[in-house]
Parts: structure tokens; sequence; C-alpha cells
């Protein structure tokens, strides 16, 4: 089977835009949640989210960017971000060996709502003929291979919350398999419309400390409350080590395998035993070919819903056993809040750093951790980081390892 | 007002409010692809509106001849003309 490597990194998240912010924001551990200002939350019970702001280098051209909803703005800046970071030259590689994988749960949300509302209101010549193309869960994907003309395989995986770990799996396989030499992989979420925060605040999902944003997001604390929604995209480029070598790339870590599973449980609830998390958690391991020992890190799914992150706790305990009380944990949705299908590809990036910087930076807001694990909190923990897992887990009792080593 | 700069005014306003279009590119002599840089489905978006503007629908072969924004105010004009649409009495939006 062939290796496959990490050549590129791009990020757009409420904390920080760009890999080099990113790692900062996450080491001094700076919140990127504050009120809602994309729409008028007033009325709701939740009025706090992550948003992100894009520099001015990275929004589309208004006439572009009118053809796109915000998710495709979003993963089209981290592909841009990313792309750069890997000094790939598109013109330069064989036609049809790049391609393009993209994680979305909710596709254009915003254009959904906007046009159904104005339906609604107005009737039928309120409906943009662009609606459908627009909102399509695999606009980012398919507009990243337009942009770029990257003509080999392009999809879009959609499982929620997992959705961004599952799009790098889906990745790897196609590398691995010969498919593809080149694949950026990713994942995009832009579900900060009233319809969607909404949603999720009926469901109890979401936090309600409105009036402490920076504090909301709270992973393994005793006292969380739920998650903070946010929006995002990640974008990591991925090759060969073969490809990469070839062109002399410089390769952040090597992306040394995954492991998956269905809870088969309950839609939304994480199964109390945690018996489909810990065997995703085996078979990464099994895949990356490393034993419990060999774990220096693990980049936490961490919600701060009150089932997950105990489920997630139990299973950590269940594979590691004693090691579990050792290896240092991280949740970057303390800072970053919880953008669905882009959560995994951002925290695969924030892996990849700490394996990059021997780091692990901290969980943010965090008082009393789950029992018998080891939450870093406080300051950033400078530590050696050879290899590093991340979870993600999604509605659907979908659950995603992915496994990072240094090259 | 003509049929002609009514219909040249509501298309303008057309592909300034739905495809953002800056106001100063859009010019009768503007070409459509290689000035303006639309695509097929910007000219639906245009022709839906245009349609729901003249309450009639648009046939399909009449835009194969459509290629700078002259053309589009030139079938709306002669449209609007032949269904006795009065283009100044109407918003485009």
């Amino acid at each position: 089977m062939r290796e496959i490597v990490v050549t590129g990194l791009g990020v757009a998240t409420p904390a920080a835009v760009g890999a080099a912010d990113f790692l900062t924001a996450q080491v001094e551990g700076r919140s990127g949640i504050t009120e809602i200002t994309r729409f008028d939350a007033s009325g709701l019970p939740v009025r706090i989210a992550g948003e992100v702001t894009l520099p001015g280098e990275l929004l589309l051209e208004p006439q572009e960017r009118n053809k796109v909803d915000r998710v495709t703005q979003l993963a089209a800046a981290a592909a841009r971000l990313a792309v750069a970071d890997s000094g790939l030259e598109f013109d330069a590689v064989r036609p049809g060996s790049a391609g393009v994988v993209l994680g979305c749960g909710m596709g254009g949300a915003e254009t959904m709502q906007d046009n159904f509302m104005a339906m609604h209101e107005r009737g039928l010549a309120a409906v943009r003929s662009r609606v459908v193309p627009m909102s399509m869960a695999n606009n980012a994907a398919s507009w990243i291979a337009i942009h770029y003309g990257l003509t080999g395989p392009c999809t879009t995986v959609s499982t929620a919350c997992a959705s961004g770990g599952d799009a790098l799996v889906t990745a790897h396989q196609m590398i691995s398999s010969g498919e593809a030499d080149i694949v950026l992989a990713g994942g995009a979420e832009a579900p900060l419309v009233s319809g969607v925060v909404s949603g999720f605040a009926r469901l109890k999902a979401l936090s309600r400390r409105n009036d402490t944003p920076a504090e909301a997001s709270r992973p393994f604390s005793g006292d969380r409350d739920g998650f903070v929604i946010a929006e995002g995209a990640a974008v990591l480029v991925l090759e060969s080590a073969e490809h990469a070598a070839a062109r002399g790339a410089r390769v952040l870590a090597e992306f040394a395998g995954y492991g998956r599973s269905c809870d088969a449980f309950h839609v939304t609830m994480p199964h109390p035993e945690a018996t489909g998390a810990a065997a995703a958690l085996e078979a990464a391991l099994r895949s990356a070919r490393l034993s419990p020992a060999d774990v220096d890190h693990i980049n936490a799914h961490g919600t701060a819903t009150k089932f997950n992150d105990a489920a997630e706790a139990t299973a950590i305990r269940t594979v590691f056993g004693t090691d579990a009380e050792r290896i240092p944990i991280t949740a970057t949705k303390s800072i970053t809040g919880h953008s669905l299908g882009a959560a995994g590809a951002i925290e695969a990036v924030a892996a990849v750093q700490a394996i990059m910087h021997d780091v692990v930076p901290p969980t943010v807001n965090l008082t009393g951790a789950e029992p018998g694990i080891n939450v870093v909190g406080g300051s950033p923990l400078e530590t050696k980081v050879a290899a590093a897992l991340s979870n993600s887990f999604g509605f659907g009792g979908h659950n995603v390892v992915l496994a990072f080593t240094r090259a | 007002m003509s049929y002609d700069e009514a219909a040249l005014a509501a298309v303008k306003q057309t592909l300034i409010d739905v495809l953002h279009i800056a106001e100063e590119r859009i010019t009768p002599e503007a070409r459509l692809r290689e000035d303006l840089e639309m695509d097929s489905l910007d000219m639906v978006e245009v022709i839906t509106h245009v349609e729901d503007d003249l309450g009639h629908s648009v046939d399909e072969e009449f835009l194969t001849d459509v290629q700078s924004v002259g053309d589009v105010v030139a079938l709306v004009s002669k449209l609007a003309a032949e269904h006795g649409v009065d283009l100044t009495a109407k918003v485009l939006s």
C-alpha cells in the first residue's frame, strides 16, 4: 500500500484563518466564539456561535460570490490556503491524477433558507434559478475542482459531524488504491442560519451561555452544557509519498491510517458503552501499526455535550487502559466551536500541527475533566508528539479516527 | 421613454441586482461571456427575471443569437412591444 503524506494545510475557523495563525490561536487558547452577527438571533434561545472572518484577499469577487453559498466561499478560502502552503503547481501535475474530497453535513443551508423563505413570502419569482446548484452538498468540492481544473475523482461525503474525518479517509483510499496521486481533502460547513441554529437549539444540543460566549464551549468540563455551533472549513493537501518526494515537497506528517465504525444504535445518542468509538480507535491503531503506548496525543471530538464527552472518555479508557491517564488530549472545539462537517478536517490540521511543533494546545474553559483521561487545560503542553489520533463522531452513529505520524 | 430605453434600464438593473455585475461594466456593447464573465446559468437567471417581468415565457430559440447586453435589450424590447408590456411601470428585481 502506498504511503500518504500531508503537504499543505489550509484552515478558516472562527478562532483564526490560515495555518500559522490557527496554531497561535490554539496555543494561546484564543476563542473565536462571539454573539451571532450573521443573522438576527435576538429571539432565539441560542445567540452565540463561531463565525469566520475572512480577510479581503480570500473573499471571492462579488460577482463570483453571488453564485455560491457561504459554505463554498469558506471551502474556497481553505483550498487556496492549502494549495499555497503545499507549493503545488497543478500545471505540472499529470492530468486526471489530482482529486477533491470534502465533507459537508448541511450543504448550502443559507441559500436554501433564503430562497424557501422568499418563495413563501413572495412566490415563485423570488426563487433563484441557481438555488439547486448553490445549495447542493457537493457544490464546494465541485467549485474547487473547477477552479483548479482537477479532473481526477471529486466527491463529497456527508456523515454529519464525522464528515470531515470521513472525507480524509476517502482521500486516503483514493491515493492508496492508485486512483489519485494528490487529493485536496477536507470539510466545510456554513450552518449559521436561523433554521439550522434553531433546530440544534430545539434538540437541546447547544450551550445557552449567551452572556459569556468565549466561555461557552467547555469540552470535558463537569459544567458543560452543550456545543457551540460554528462555521468553518479546512483543506489538507494529501499526496502519495512518492509524488511528494518527486516534486521535492515539504512533508508535514504521514497520514498513517484510520479506523471507522458505526454505533448502529441511535441517530443522535452515542452508545453509552462507546463500543463503536472504541472499535474505531482500535481499528485506527491497527491500520497505522501503532500500539497504545506509541500514541503521544489525541485530538478529541470533544463537543462539550454531556453524552458525547462521557462516551468519548469511556472509549479512550477502554482502548488505552492505563495509557489513557498518560496521553495528553485536547479538544480544539473549545476555541473554534463545532463546525459539524468541517470539524474533523480542522482538527486533522490541529493534529498535524501538534506533530510538527511538538505541542499539545490547551482545552480552554476546562474545569473538572472526565475521570481517567488526561485533558490538557491551562497552558500548552510542550512534549514530543510523533503519533497523534484525531477523533470524529457524528449524528447517525458514525465514528472516524485518523492517525497521523511524524514523517 | 422608448421601449429600447426602458429595456436597457431594466436589463441593467437585473444584471446589477441579480448577478452583482459592477454597473460601469454594463454597456450595450459588452459581451456577456467575454466581458461580463457570464455563464449559461447566469443567462438562465436573467431570462427567468425577464420572463417574470414580461409575464410571458421566452422561447429558447430566441437566445441562440444573444451575445451582448444590446442583444438582450433588443430581445426584451421586442417581446415587451409584442405583448404590450410597459417596462417603465415594472421594477425588475
